[in-house]
């Protein structure tokens, strides 16, 4: 199911300035897909503003996110794969893999989480994503 | 006993690490019910040992509870360690 999710919304960008607009471009294919509407890349940021960077799930992975309601049309899933790490928080480590999760509801996304749990476990696989050249790589690798 | 992991949503890091949470009990032959939930709802819930990131615990106020707050929620290591303080 992730990988069904994440076929053709697969970005790749040398570098972004700032998260913001690292999670504004990451959610570029869903916004285009209307699966999302622009409330909901509001919300993600607001979420990290008041909470702090709690989707950053592991060293290099964030996983953006907030609540069906606020403005998710269909659950999808896009990534955005930066070769230059952008910065979350001062005190964790730069993010390559950025994983945008808008949930429909509250149970028709755990397939997928528990798919992108699999994946993170494999940190072989990890590497070669981040060090892939182009979306369909990182897409067959999935 | 009762496990409780918070996130902001309640529908993604909590979800994922609610999987390794269970993982993690199963790997030290612990039994536990184990739940997720977003920090909003989670003050009002009772459980034994209530779980997060460091981010969310920093916003989390209930006082007289277990709780343990992770660097990274993928890392199994972490977790069990920290968890198996309070079990």
């Amino acid at each position: 199911m992730l990988k069904q999710l994440l076929e053709n919304n697969i970005q790749v960008v040398e570098s972004i300035d700032n998260w913001e607009e690292a999670i504004r471009y990451a959610s570029k294919p869903l916004l285009k897909k209307k699966t999302i509407e622009d409330r909901y890349v509001r919300s993600m940021i607001d979420n990290i503003h008041e909470l702090g960077a709690y989707v950053v799930l592991m060293p290099r992975i964030a996983m953006p996110h907030s609540r069906p309601e606020n403005g998710v049309n269909i659950t999808s899933m896009s990534l955005l794969k930066l070769n230059k790490g952008v910065s979350f928080s001062k005190d964790k480590d730069d993010i390559n893999l950025i994983f945008i999760l808008a949930a429909g509801d509250n149970t028709s996304h755990m397939d997928a989480i528990i798919g992108l749990t699999d994946l993170l476990e494999d940190g072989e696989k990890i590497e070669e994503i981040i060090g892939a050249a182009n979306s369909e790589t990182i897409y067959n690798l999935i | 006993m009762k496990i409780l992991v918070m996130c902001g949503n309640g529908l993604g890091s909590s979800f994922m690490m609610e999987i390794n949470v269970k993982k993690a009990l199963k790997e030290l032959g612990k039994v536990a019910d184990v739940d997720h939930t977003d920090l909003a709802s989670a003050t009002s819930r009772e459980a034994d040992i209530y779980i997060a990131t460091e981010d969310i615990m920093a916003n989390f106020n209930k006082e007289g509870v277990k709780k343990v707050a992770l660097k990274n929620i993928m890392d199994l290591t972490e977790l069990k360690e920290k968890l198996s303080q309070h079990l």
